[in-house]
């Protein structure tokens, strides 16, 4: 059983982060909130996503699976505006999920749950740790998008770098360890990792100010963010790609 | 058992056209197949999924599986598309793009055969919405999971383009050579022998994994899985005929029809197998329906010829009018009741439990007829025990007269059991042969093209003719021509005939058939064919000597030769080609292969 009540800005941030790996997704209920796990069918990239119970402005649930066409939540969302509340129910037995805004109701059919990919979540812990603003790394990827479809990350004790390098062109975004919210590096690390995937996720993050990157050697990519007001987090996984010789 | 070890089979077949050697390579692989999953490992060699009679096909589009490959390699549909222009098949093209592939988060467990059986089977049984999301979804997880070479052939296989060259034969020999012991002709024969009672090599390859040759005992004939039909010689004369058969002979009625296995089960709807073991049930609603009633008891195995009669006079019709259903899926119903049909039963293969396929056949003729409640739509074969080469030419007469092609001729031996697959003189087949081709060619007009396919892909590859009917100045459909072309021609023809297309049949052409495009009536071709016969699909000379029948040309093609100096009034006239019927219609008589002048149905 499902029933909640969340704010449109909320709802779409998580529908938006998710949706930049997958187009279906299984929604795993609890007492405490929700939690979405995807992964994209090369298994490249993975997205684990919470959202509390406080995170609602209304919830009651229990151990219950949900298979979402993230689509079609979309298609819900363009009929809200912001400030809109949004009603989410569902209670398994009619394979309908009611969502609702303003005078609208929808009632949306569900996907079986059995076959959404149901990843398990390796366990990256990568030796550096940088926190730094959306927005530098925002535009760090937009500016590297028009010159690869690689970005290399380093994190030194000194400072945190984006490099990206096409055949006539190169782009460096470098920020001192005096500028970045925190910085853990006892030596420097590095890894290069597809632009694609990257520069999707970050661009779908619109409400936190700060993310937080994990980056090893050769060693796939971590980042964490919140979102709801702190109530919800996001923790995103990407694999490195790794020259050949 | 891992997919990898089929995988690097297939290499190997791939790099070898010798049978011989794929043979060798085969025989010493297939013993390490587990039990449990030797008939998976024949059903994939051979590119399929299930026994070829069932008729699954995967149907995967290219494009889906180009969508697939996307999705795990990281490059966009379209450009796999590029890549796969360069190699012409992609199959290479998965394979390279594999060995590039990005690194993953999690490592892939390398594929099973049985669970990359299964992730197949689920793609071959999706249907309907959402299915081609299905295809995609299983096919990319198994693309993320498949080493380049799997890939590769992973690839080929949903296509249907896996074409190794493991052909049932290569099979059953590989069979023999793993499990038949010291004397390879011996067990090679009685593998077929119990292939042709099943026609379910996965069921072979098990019991042979399981027991050897021995256990191919437990083979039988069972309701569902086709026997494959027995079949006759020939001989040039009745004469020679009745000497094969001294034992005794009967003669059956040959129909010009379809010849059908049905296989009715103790409960539910029957199946009907072709001669090509195709399940054709489907264009046979009525048949279907009719059988259980028809038959004093079953289960039951019966095989006999379908043939279209006339509702009116219960006369025979012509074999085409069958034809025209052929996979046809809508209208069903308005053709049964246009071409209705009689199922006419010559052989009973299986009644209740027991098989019968070790009786002689004057055995099983006898139970046949126990069997069957004949009704307007199942009834039995005309059949007549023959003492002498008198009754043996009027029994071919009356054959004749009443519209079939010939007889079969069935020896009365106590060794007359039924030999599945095997042709022999046990079954001897006479014909009203057609020896004498036209002598004369026949100029007719081009009025409509079919785009070719395959190497003719973006030419035309046929053309709808006509002959000229100069009483209501129209031009009247012949036939489909197709052969004697060379490329070049083709091509020729193509380009000189493009600008000449039109949207609609041009008003003076009368034509059934519609081509893909309608031409305006003006270039003349010279062919040739074998004989014209009555035809309800052909307009030329409609009505004249058949009501509802046209004239056609059998075995058209095309002699080379471009008649530019014929306008399309001066190509050969309907008149004429009703004169050229009736001299072949006289000949045959003349010869004493009897066809009465008012026609009797044509072959």
């Amino acid at each position: 059983m499902f029933k909640a009540r969340v704010k449109m800005e909320v709802l779409r941030e998580l529908v938006d982060v998710v949706s930049t790996l997958v187009t279906e997704t299984k929604l795993q209920v609890s007492v405490d909130g929700i939690e979405v796990k995807a992964v994209d069918p090369s298994h490249v990239a993975m997205l684990v996503l919470n959202l509390k119970k406080t995170g609602f402005e209304e919830f009651t649930g229990d151990s219950t699976e949900i298979g979402i066409d993230v689509e079609k939540i979309k298609d819900v969302l363009r009929l809200s505006k912001p400030g809109d509340l949004l009603n989410l129910a569902y209670d398994g037995g009619k394979g309908k999920l009611e969502v609702s805004v303003g005078k609208i109701v929808r009632h949306m059919g569900v996907v079986d749950p059995a076959g959404i990919t149901d990843p398990k979540v390796p366990n990256v812990n990568p030796p550096g740790k940088v926190v730094l603003k959306t927005d530098e790394l925002r535009q760090g990827i937009r500016g590297s998008e028009s010159i690869s479809d690689h970005v290399t990350l380093t994190l030194d004790p000194e400072f945190f770098s984006m490099h990206s390098e096409g055949e006539n062109d190169r782009l460096d975004l470098k920020i001192p360890k005096s500028e970045l919210t925190l910085l853990e590096a006892k030596e420097t690390v590095k890894s290069m990792y597809p632009l694609d995937f990257f520069s999707s996720m970050v661009k779908s993050i619109s409400s936190a100010e700060e993310v937080t990157i994990f980056v090893g050697n050769e060693y796939p990519l971590k980042l964490e963010f919140s979102f709801a007001g702190g109530r919800g987090d996001a923790r995103f996984l990407l694999a490195p790609r790794v020259e050949e010789d | 058992m891992r997919l990898s070890e089929l995988a690097e089979l297939y290499e190997r077949i791939e790099g070898t056209s010798k049978r011989l050697e794929i043979r060798h390579l085969l025989a010493e692989v297939i013993p390490t197949v587990p039990e449990a999953e030797i008939d998976l490992f024949l059903y994939l060699l051979q590119g399929q999924l299930r026994p070829e009679y069932e008729g699954i096909e995967l149907g995967m589009a290219d494009s889906l599986a180009r969508k697939a490959l996307a999705l795990v390699s990281g490059g966009s549909g379209d450009s796999i598309k590029e890549l796969a222009k360069g190699s012409g098949d992609l199959g290479d093209t998965a394979r390279e793009l594999l060995e590039h592939r990005p690194r993953s988060l999690d490592d892939a467990p390398p594929l099973e055969l049985t669970e990359t059986y299964q992730a197949l089977w689920r793609m071959a049984r999706a249907t309907g919405e959402g299915s081609q999301e299905v295809k995609v979804r299983t096919f990319a997880e198994l693309m993320r999971r498949a080493s380049p070479v799997e890939a590769k052939h992973l690839v080929r296989f949903v296509l249907g383009k896996l074409r190794l060259g493991v052909k049932e034969m290569t099979l059953l020999d590989a069979l023999a050579e793993a499990f038949g012991g010291p004397d390879f002709k011996e067990a090679r024969s009685r593998i077929e022998e119990a292939f042709n009672v099943t026609s379910d090599l996965g069921e072979i390859g098990r019991r042979l994994r399981q027991g050897g040759l021995a256990a191919l005992r437990e083979v039988r004939v069972a309701v569902g899985k086709p026997v494959r039909p027995m079949l006759a010689e020939r001989e040039p004369s009745l004469a020679a005929v009745l000497k094969r058969m001294p034992e005794g002979a009967a003669f059956e009625y040959k129909y010009d029809g379809l010849r059908i296995q049905a296989h009715v089960p103790a409960e539910g709807s029957p199946r009907l197998f072709s001669r090509r073991l195709e399940d054709i049930g489907a264009q046979f609603p009525e048949l279907l329906a009719a059988l259980p009633s028809s038959l004093a008891s079953r289960p039951a195995i019966v095989e006999g010829e379908c043939v279209p009669v006339d509702p009116e006079t219960g006369d025979l019709r012509p074999f085409q009018e069958i034809s025209r259903r052929r996979g046809r899926k809508h209208d069903l119903e308005k053709y049964a009741e246009e071409v209705p049909i009689r199922y006419l039963l010559f052989d009973l293969l299986l009644q209740g439990e027991e098989s019968l396929l070790g009786l002689p056949y004057p055995e099983r003729r006898r139970r046949l007829e126990e069997l069957l409640r004949p009704s307007g739509q199942v009834g039995l074969a005309t059949r007549r025990e023959i003492g002498g080469l008198p009754e043996a030419e009027s029994f071919f007469q009356e054959a004749l007269a009443d519209g079939c092609e010939g007889i079969m001729a069935k020896s009365m031996a106590p060794g007359s059991t039924y030999r599945a697959g095997a042709r022999g003189f046990w079954w001897i087949k006479y014909k009203r042969e057609y020896t004498h081709e036209l002598a004369d060619t026949i100029d007719v007009v081009v009025v409509g093209a079919f785009w070719g396919r395959g190497k003719r892909a973006g030419k035309f590859g046929a053309f709808l003719v006509a002959a000229y009917d100069p009483d209501t100045e129209t031009f009247a459909t012949l036939c489909k021509v197709g052969s004697g072309f060379d490329e070049e021609s083709l091509e020729k023809l193509t380009a000189d005939l493009r600008g000449r297309a039109v949207p609609d049949r041009p008003e003076e052409v009368t034509s059934h058939l519609v081509p893909d495009v309608w031409l305006e009536p003006s270039l003349v071709l010279e062919i040739r064919g074998a004989e014209l016969s009555l035809s309800p699909v052909h307009r030329a000379a409609f009505g004249r000597l058949r009501e509802g029948f046209g004239l056609a040309l059998r075995f058209p093609r095309y002699t080379g030769r471009l008649r530019e100096d014929k306008a399309p009034e001066q190509a050969t006239t309907t008149g004429e080609l009703v004169r050229l019927y009736q001299n072949q219609v006289r000949k045959a008589a003349a010869e004493g292969t009897g066809e009465s002048s008012e026609g009797s149905p044509p072959t």
